[in-house]
């Protein structure tokens, strides 16, 4: 449980995270199959049939740093940095 | 008398539902509502009148029933979840004119399979999950859609839920919490740190 030294420091951090503007790009499912969504992005950037597909088109994005991959159930299967 | 903004949540506590948990109360507190939980007790009886007043200021309840079954071969079933769906109609019908405006959403994980075992609760909205987090996103929001014409489309909550997952992962690993366990936060503390990062977001 968290002590109440943390409670204030960890409600500062989800404020902090929500907030900054980075070059992440997640990978997540949808009805369609898997979305590209640029961190912060209200909509998917592009929509691709395939995980693999939909990695591809996010490594090929210019502001792309980071690349984060959803799993079905929106948990983290690999995060990483762009080459 | 209830508030329209409050909703009362009656779902298994544990860390095998912990992946639907969040993402239902990530899309509550996204369409600007309050869900109510009560947090774990020692004593019983202050924990059912906890629960019950709870329930007194909630125009809305969300009760899912899906652990109807055991996780397991040898576990047993749960049954504090249709007990407290049962105490919730109670409450209703006991007083027309104060609780006559509630309005509950039964969450199953198939769509008919409480027929077989709970069939006087036909007529009310039950939508199934299968278990899926993006369907209880989904089947969420649909319920409260007729409550609010501005209602954003399920797939934007669903794609900020996916970012707030990172987040969550991320900072409390740093923060020597395990993610994965529901009993590393309190209830308050997740929905204080959901509010805190969605309203950033929006």
């Amino acid at each position: 449980m968290a002590k109440n030294s943390d409670r204030k420091d960890l409600t500062e951090k989800f404020r902090q995270a929500a907030s900054t503007s980075t070059g992440r790009v997640h990978i997540v499912p949808s009805h369609d199959g898997w979305s590209v969504k640029k961190e912060g992005a209200k909509r998917a950037t592009v929509v691709k049939a395939t995980k693999q597909g939909a990695v591809k088109a996010a490594s090929d994005l210019k502001y792309a740093t980071r690349i984060i991959v959803h799993k079905k159930d929106g948990t983290i299967q690999k995060n990483a940095k762009v080459k | 008398m209830t508030d329209s903004k409050n909703v009362f949540v009656n779902c298994p506590f544990d860390n095998y539902y912990f992946p639907l948990l969040k993402p239902l109360l990530f899309t509550l507190i996204y369409l600007d509502l309050n869900p109510q939980i009560s947090e774990t007790s020692d004593s019983g009886v202050t924990r059912l009148n906890t629960i019950k007043n709870l329930m007194a200021v909630s125009k809305y309840s969300i009760h899912d029933l899906s652990r109807m079954e055991p996780l397991k071969r040898k576990d047993y079933p749960r049954f504090n979840m249709p007990f407290e769906c049962g105490i919730d109609f109670g409450l209703k019908m006991s007083n027309e004119k104060k609780y006559g405006d509630k309005k509950f959403l039964i969450l199953e994980k198939e769509q008919y399979r409480y027929q077989r075992v709970l069939s006087d609760i036909s007529g009310n909205d039950i939508k199934a999950h299968r278990e899926d987090p993006e369907q209880i996103v989904k089947v969420v929001r649909d319920w409260f859609k007729p409550t609010n014409a501005n209602i954003p489309m399920y797939k934007e909550i669903w794609l900020a839920f996916n970012e707030f997952e990172y987040d969550y992962e991320q900072i409390l690993t740093e923060a020597e919490y395990d993610p994965k366990d529901i009993n590393s936060l309190t209830f308050s503390d997740i929905i204080e740190n959901m509010n805190e990062w969605i309203i950033k977001y929006k």
